[in-house]
């Protein structure tokens, strides 16, 4: 009986886990081509009211078509604002942090450096993709629209459309992955009155990108350095190539060594130190609150080379991780960061301006020197 | 007649000793790291001599670094859960409890939860479940000692509120927790595995595991009496609440210290002492040993599986349940009279 039970929370706990990180891989590739042409359809058309006098709160929306092409009807003016995930949190907050009325995950002590109080204190309303979402939380916050940023789920449209349904309120999801971010962040821009950030971010993340994509191909295959990527704490759970949690190897021209089939924890997969033997990855990346600390001491990673030619590395953290966790735009200062700890002559970068820079750019806040030294304190090549 | 059936068991006990051994030399060779029998002997062999080394260092790693621990963690785990559940058959004359029956794995595991939640190591995270497994069963004994007519009846009824609540409280630890870090690894962490299991670790639970073992080995005949019924072992002069509390003190120091370190590994507990019965008959002077020797070869051959099914590693905790629950759905139909 109680076997049962447990073995019920656990399944029910996995599957969770497994919707709130997103599709599996076969999702993920289909949901890639099909965004492409969804996301080009995302336009605006102002509600034509047939009779004007009649109706004064249609005057004030305009009627929108979402990434999964559901016509919702949203406020022209928009000033308050609830994310449904953490993901739409980082976009957001980047954006326009002062329309949030609420916030998906609590922000933790850590992020108190970066991130002003006052939005750390917002109310928490929960993730939708995790089954915590609290509708009468976010309908108490009283926000104009509820918006769902991320990949491509198959369940995408019937989801925001059950939030809407339940709450009353519009809400919709824009699609954004690395490739299509400077596209959803116009498309966001319009939506919330911020065409002008909205525009710097764009391009900031279009430029990155581009750059990104010319460095990484002028790479010959015979030079693309072997990248473990893991976390937990053994260290040993791999992020999966081809997932949004570790596409920023991909993208800056590393090679994944954990390609395998994806497990139900979405894009995360536990393996042994055997197979990482096998593998023989050149650096090991750990991500934050993993093992980096005591790696270089624990007697079975002795047999890594990374770890004993002195190339592993914690990814930065503050106020998010440079590669995902959420995979947001977090991301786009980790193609840099990532470029130029693999290939320093390729990925000439001054990091200490570059962090500065994004920093400014998307988090709203100055860094001081000392602040960076201590971002990058554990993610530098060991002189 | 007697002596057929004392030599038969004699006979199993021996067989299961040899299945042991062979299970434990084998599993050294069994991984995704390619090691043959013949450089698994010579290394094993130049260790105990002491012959000048001629081996690969990655060869010794993967040997004593990574498989070494994994397959002491499961022959440990696996004995020390099996005799538990074992002991509590006995006591409680019932052959559908096991070890979490009075709330040891779920107290366990929610200070698991808890500790991984607060961010603290995994010295601690053992030490805090170890802490709330025993906490649980306290609880749900002294809850039971209310129960005047019926403490055995009362005990159980106890151990599965108890449960209840802390599956609930760890359900609760998971809502809050930050789903990017902590709640994949205390997800991970209910699943049960011994992949990652550290040396430092497996000393700091072997020293309760075996104390909770060595104890209910020595009370082996005098479980005998305490399964047959409370009448007769009070009439040749057991004191049975005193046994009690001892036969429950030792199988929840054992199953809450397998629980700090494995996570939540169900079915062992519960279907390796029916195994157990089946080959030997009810008799505790050999079925507690053979428990033992079935429930450490079956969990190392089960982590072999974990390491060798997939590129990625399989929560042995899933294994257990798979392999387990059909087994034991066969005893129930086919030899339910034998149980």
């Amino acid at each position: 009986m109680k076997k049962t039970f447990l073995s019920l929370m656990l399944v029910c706990s996995m599957v969770l886990v497994g919707a709130g990180c997103g599709g599996t891989a076969a999702d993920d590739s289909s949901s890639r081509q099909e965004s492409a042409s969804v996301s080009e359809k995302s336009d605006f058309s102002t509600s034509k009211s047939s009779d004007a006098a009649s109706d004064s709160s249609k005057e004030n929306t305009v009627r929108f078509t979402d990434s999964t092409d559901r016509e919702v009807e949203i406020p022209k003016e928009i000033s308050r604002i609830a994310p449904s995930g953490p993901l739409a949190q980082v976009v957001l907050y980047t954006l326009c942090p002062d329309k949030l009325v609420g916030l998906a995950t609590e922000m933790s002590d850590n992020q108190a450096g970066y991130i002003d109080d006052a939005y750390r204190s917002l109310p928490v309303f929960g993730n939708f993709y995790g089954d915590t979402l609290n509708m009468e939380a976010i309908m108490k916050a009283k926000p104009q629209i509820v918006i769902d940023v991320g990949e491509m789920k198959p369940s995408a449209k019937e989801d925001m459309k059950g939030v809407q349904d339940k709450t009353g309120i519009p809400s919709i999801f824009v699609h954004m992955e690395l490739d299509s971010m400077a596209e959803a962040y116009r498309t966001l821009g319009k939506i919330v009155g911020e065409e002008e950030q909205a525009e710097k971010l764009a391009s900031y993340v279009e430029e990155t990108l581009s750059e990104v994509k010319g460095k990484s191909a002028s790479i010959p295959d015979a030079d693309k350095v072997k990248v473990y990527y893991g976390q937990g704490d053994a260290g040993l759970t791999a992020f999966v190539k081809g997932t949004v949690h570790a596409d920023v190897i991909d993208a800056v021209g590393g090679i994944n060594v954990a390609d395998i089939e994806q497990s139900v924890r979405g894009g995360a997969s536990d393996i042994s130190m055997e197979q990482l033997m096998l593998w023989q990855p050149e650096v090991v990346l750990f991500a934050p609150g993993s093992i980096y600390s005591d790696a270089g001491t624990r007697a079975e990673w002795q047999g890594v080379d990374a770890i004993k030619n002195q190339k592993y590395y914690e990814v930065p953290q503050g106020p998010y991780s440079f590669m995902g966790q959420p995979p947001s735009v977090n991301r786009i200062i980790g193609l840099k960061w990532l470029g130029n700890l693999l290939y320093p002559e390729v990925y000439s970068y001054d990091m200490n301006e570059e962090i500065k820079e994004f920093y400014k750019l998307f988090y709203h806040c100055d860094l001081s020197d000392e602040q960076v030294d201590q971002l990058l304190a554990n993610s530098k090549n060991k002189e | 007649m007697a002596g057929t059936s004392e030599r038969r068991g004699k006979c199993f006990l021996f067989l299961a000793g040899i299945l042991f051994i062979a299970v434990f030399v084998a599993s050294f060779a069994l991984g995704k790291y390619p090691v043959s029998p013949s450089e698994l002997l010579h290394v094993l062999w130049g260790k105990l001599t002491g012959a000048p080394k001629d081996w690969a260092d990655d060869i010794e790693l993967v040997i004593f670094k990574i498989r070494m621990p994994r397959i002491l963690a499961g022959a440990l785990i696996g004995a020390g859960l099996s005799s538990a559940g074992a002991a509590y058959q006995g006591l409680f004359r019932n052959p559908m409890v096991s070890p979490d029956v009075l709330g040891a794995s779920a107290g366990a595991g929610f200070g698991a939860a808890f500790s991984l939640l607060l961010g603290l190591n995994f010295a601690m995270v053992s030490v805090n479940a170890f802490i709330c497994g025993l906490l649980a069963v306290i609880v749900a004994y002294l809850i039971s000692t209310r129960v005047k007519q019926n403490p055995t009846l009362g005990m159980v009824l106890a151990g599965i509120m108890i449960s209840s609540l802390f599956s609930s409280g760890t359900s609760y630890i998971k809502l809050i927790a930050d789903p990017n870090n902590t709640l994949p690894l205390i997800t991970y962490w209910l699943m049960g595995s011994i992949s990652s299991i550290r040396v430092n670790e497996l000393i700091y639970a072997s020293i309760p595991i075996c104390l909770g073992m060595l104890v209910l080995y020595l009370l082996r005949w005098k479980m005998n009496l305490v399964a047959v019924g409370e009448d007769e072992a009070r009439s040749m002069g057991i004191n049975t609440k005193v046994m009690r509390i001892i036969i429950v003190a030792a199988s929840t120091l054992i199953s809450s210290a397998c629980v700090s370190i494995s996570g939540m590994i169900g079915w062992v507990g519960l279907v390796i002492p029916h195994f157990a019965r089946l080959a030997v008959g009810h008799d505790y002077r050999v079925m507690f040993p053979m428990s033992m020797l079935m429930g450490a070869s079956f969990l190392m051959t089960v982590d072999d599986f974990a390491r060798l099914l997939a590129t990625q590693e399989i929560p042995i905790g899933i294994l257990t349940a798979f392999v387990g629950a059909p087994f034991f759905l066969y005893l129930i139909l086919n030899r339910g009279d034998k149980i």
